[in-house]
């Protein structure tokens, strides 16, 4: 029943538009995150879980 | 820059992490119950609050808000102050959020039992208890986003964009989702109603998986693996692809809700297409969780914390897997409203989550109380005993489900329903619960294992733990362009611009999905013929909500062969165009009542509440005795109709004004009807009256407008 009052809603276009503008958005965080020169920051960001901040002491 | 000295607020970690453990056990417990319950009617022992219409919503909210909640917040408190490299920005507001939470928890654990309920799949909880939530939810955000704008760390990890994305979303869904006008203090009505009611409830339902289930348990992963593995995530660049295009698809792959419909086939395809999408970024999630393992296999082998995220994350895979397959239209046409959808949420809930905080767990104790786990093998018998657990319950349940949906549909050569008898189709998978319960069994048995093993942990402790202390240098603030980096780079050290950006990724997904039904009135007819339900039947329809009948029984007729010849014509939205909250169900261990009005004599449904043994030899439905002793509040009635009519119900005033004695009135027909049968008097009074009003008019068009004015009130 849910899906025969969808049915009939009339602006089919706004989806098809969201599919366009997800895939070039997509597109364009895929082409960013591949460039090889971006290989350090990407190293560097990906060790931060490893990092506490420098342990002083206890107390 | 000059170094700053600062500790983190582990006490507040300390504090989630035993709460997941109560309620962890809680929510497994009732849940066994419930599983039991379903193989065994007797286990219901007539009771109202323990029957399992009852339980499962107490079961579902413990599992989701109380487990799986106390988990995420356990480990986003954790690596959040780490990650950041700065305590919570407040500690009171700390633990207000923690007791607040709890106090929520409690509220549920006593008034779900007790009948109050809404009857959303989760969020079940009445108006109170949703105000709370809110304020709540509002006071983790700030103390999370205010800890965001003081840390030292200048650029935010991958795991920290999975906790704004959850914050706010879920803030967004919960709100949106609750908008309620109260009737009472512990009940109220909807602003939305019928297909409207429904369409808002499962795009905060499909969302709250993602956004509660899913991706803080994301964000869960790409820090406690690493952490616990030693090695940095696989691929930073996946997890970039993977936040934007989890946190931009997930919010919106709704259109599998357009299957079987007179939809061309194009934009039927698109919404499937849509669906099965989502299976790349949950899959490159899974990848990147997986492979941040590599190197590290042989510690697998031997250590069980490794041991349950590698299991969690497969889980996850296969859960997000199955979903996309389950949205392809011949697959739904089986599975849905059948126990293949249990086994889907239960691969999800009890590998995915589940397991992630076990692992979590096993790591965090040692770490907060700073001793090493009491034993490794005792961890390993858990994993174990869970793993086999989890296996029997999902594969009975994918048996049970295939099963029963490939009956409900069988149809023979002659056009005829080859089982059209429903409880032959319950009879042949009351095994399969059996087994499901030895599965549930063994997961609460590990689960203990567990419990055992942390308080052997804390217990050697040593008692004076100290507070650690760090130095990191402060973050002075420097304008974007001094940055550096990448325009994602510096995205990322920008919290309030990643946020906003996050929230309009969601947005704009949220927006898509919910247009069609705030325009609904545009382009769906409301039929004026259609009759709002007497004073009676709305109290027996409040009765039907508070018995958890929605948990077995759906509403709803879909355009299947196999529906139509069982249950009559195809259902329509004017049908349930003045229907709050909508009980259309989402699972049918009973058959479809869409259409049951005026089927079977109003004896028929009094033998039926009694003991539905009675009238349906093997019925696994409890018996609802109390029906004849508790009484119907005629006198709330007037209040629930102008409540009613202020939404857009064409109630007069004098159905309002009369709406006590139109009631008494009606409940006297009924039980005088029963009276001449049965010899059972003075029941105009009890609420199972309502009730058989209210099923009787279920799928019954009322020629007349309700009557108006009957006596005096």
């Amino acid at each position: 029943m849910k899906s025969l009052a969808l049915s009939q809603f009339p602006m089919i276009y706004l989806s098809v538009t969201a599919l366009l503008v997800f895939f070039v958005v997509f597109c364009a965080v895929l082409a960013h995150v591949t460039a090889k020169s971006r290989d350090p920051e990407f190293r560097s960001a990906s060790r931060l879980p490893l990092e506490e901040g420098q342990r002083h002491e206890s107390h | 820059m000059k170094n700053e000295t600062f500790s983190y607020d582990d006490a507040i970690v300390k504090k989630f992490a035993l709460a997941t453990l109560v309620w962890g056990g809680v929510a497994f417990l009732v849940g066994l119950i419930a599983a039991l319950q379903l193989a065994d009617w007797r286990l219901n022992f007539g009771v109202s609050w323990f029957t399992f219409g009852r339980l499962r919503p107490l079961h579902t909210n413990a599992a989701v808000f109380a487990f799986a909640g106390n988990a995420i917040f356990a480990g986003i408190y954790y690596s959040t102050q780490r990650l950041l490299k700065a305590r919570m920005f407040s500690d009171a507001l700390s633990k207000f959020h923690f007791w607040g939470w709890q106090a929520i928890i409690a509220a549920a654990a006593i008034t779900l039992p007790m009948g109050f309920s809404q009857s959303k799949e989760y969020a079940e909880l009445e108006w109170p208890i949703d105000l709370a939530i809110t304020v709540v939810w509002v006071v983790f955000g700030v103390n999370f986003f205010m800890t965001l704008l003081r840390r030292r760390e200048r650029h935010m990890y991958v795991a920290l964009w999975f906790y704004i994305a959850t914050i706010l979303t879920v803030g967004v869904l919960h709100v949106i989702n609750s908008i309620e006008i109260p009737v009472g203090w512990f009940q109220s009505y909807p602003v939305y109603a019928g297909v409207q009611d429904a369409l808002v409830q499962w795009w905060y339902g499909h969302n709250a998986v993602a956004f509660f289930l899913t991706t803080p348990f994301l964000g869960l992963m790409y820090y406690f693996i690493p952490k616990a593995s030693g090695r940095p995530i696989y691929s930073y660049r996946l997890s970039i692809v993977h936040f934007w295009s989890l946190v931009f698809i997930y919010i919106w792959a709704g259109p599998h809700h357009l299957l079987y419909t007179a939809l061309p086939d194009w934009a039927q395809t698109l919404g499937v297409v849509f669906s099965v999408m989502l299976l790349a970024p949950s899959w490159g999630g899974m990848i990147n969780g997986l492979l941040t393992l590599r190197g590290a296999w042989d510690r697998v082998r031997t250590e069980p914390i490794l041991k349950f995220f590698a299991a969690a994350v497969t889980f996850y895979g296969m859960a997000t897997f199955e979903g996309p397959l389950l949205s392809i239209k011949s697959v739904s046409a089986i599975g849905h409203y059948t126990d293949w959808i249990i086994a889907h949420v239960h691969g999800g809930a009890l590998g995915w989550n589940g397991f992630l905080t076990f692992g979590m767990l096993y790591y965090l104790v040692p770490k907060l109380w700073k001793t090493e786990l009491y034993s490794k093998s005792l961890a390993n018998t858990h994993f174990w005993i869970g793993t086999v657990g989890i296996l029997l319950y999902i594969i009975s349940m994918w048996a049970s489900g295939v099963t029963q949906g490939l009956m409900l549909q069988a149809i023979d050569e002659h056009g005829r329903l080859v089982y059209p008898d429903f409880v032959e189709t319950v009879l042949r998978i009351v095994p399969l619960f059996w087994i499901r319960a030895v599965g549930g069994s063994l997961f609460l048995t590990g689960f203990l294992v567990m419990c055992y093993n942390l308080w052997k942990t804390v217990e050697s402790a040593p008692a004076d733990s100290k507070e650690d202390v760090y130095s990191a240098p402060a973050l002075a603030p420097v304008p974007e362009t001094a940055l550096g980096g990448t325009w994602h780079r510096r995205l990322e050290a920008l919290a309030p611009t990643f946020s906003v950006l996050t929230l309009i990724a969601i947005l704009v997904g949220s927006v898509l999905e919910i247009l069609p039904t705030l325009l609904m009135h545009t382009y769906v007819d409301s039929n004026d013929k259609t009759v709002p339900y007497t004073a009676l039947e709305l109290a027996g329809r409040d009765i039907y909500v508070k018995e958890g009948c929605y948990v077995c029984h759906s509403q709803m007729i879909r355009q299947l062969p196999g529906d139509v010849l069982r249950y009559g014509a195809a259902s329509t939205p004017e049908e349930s165009m003045y229907d709050r909250p909508f009980q259309w169900g989402s699972k049918r261990t009973g058959p479809d009542l869409a259409r049951v009005g005026g089927k079977y004599p109003n004896m028929w449904h009094f033998r039926h509440m009694i003991d539905p043994r009675l009238v349906t030899p093997n019925s696994i439905m409890p018996s609802y005795p109390w029906l004849t002793e508790k009484k119907i509040d005629f006198d709330g009635l007037q209040r629930k109709l102008d409540v009613m009519r202020s939404l857009g119900v064409p109630y007069g005033d004098a159905d309002v004004l009369y709406a006590a004695s139109n009631a008494r009135a009606a409940a006297a027909q009924i039980a005088a009807d029963l009276g001449t049968e049965t010899g059972v008097k003075d029941l105009e009074t009890r609420e199972i009256i309502a009730l058989i009003a209210y099923l009787q008019r279920l799928g019954v068009s009322p020629k007349a407008a309700p009557a108006t004015q009957v006596g005096s009130n």
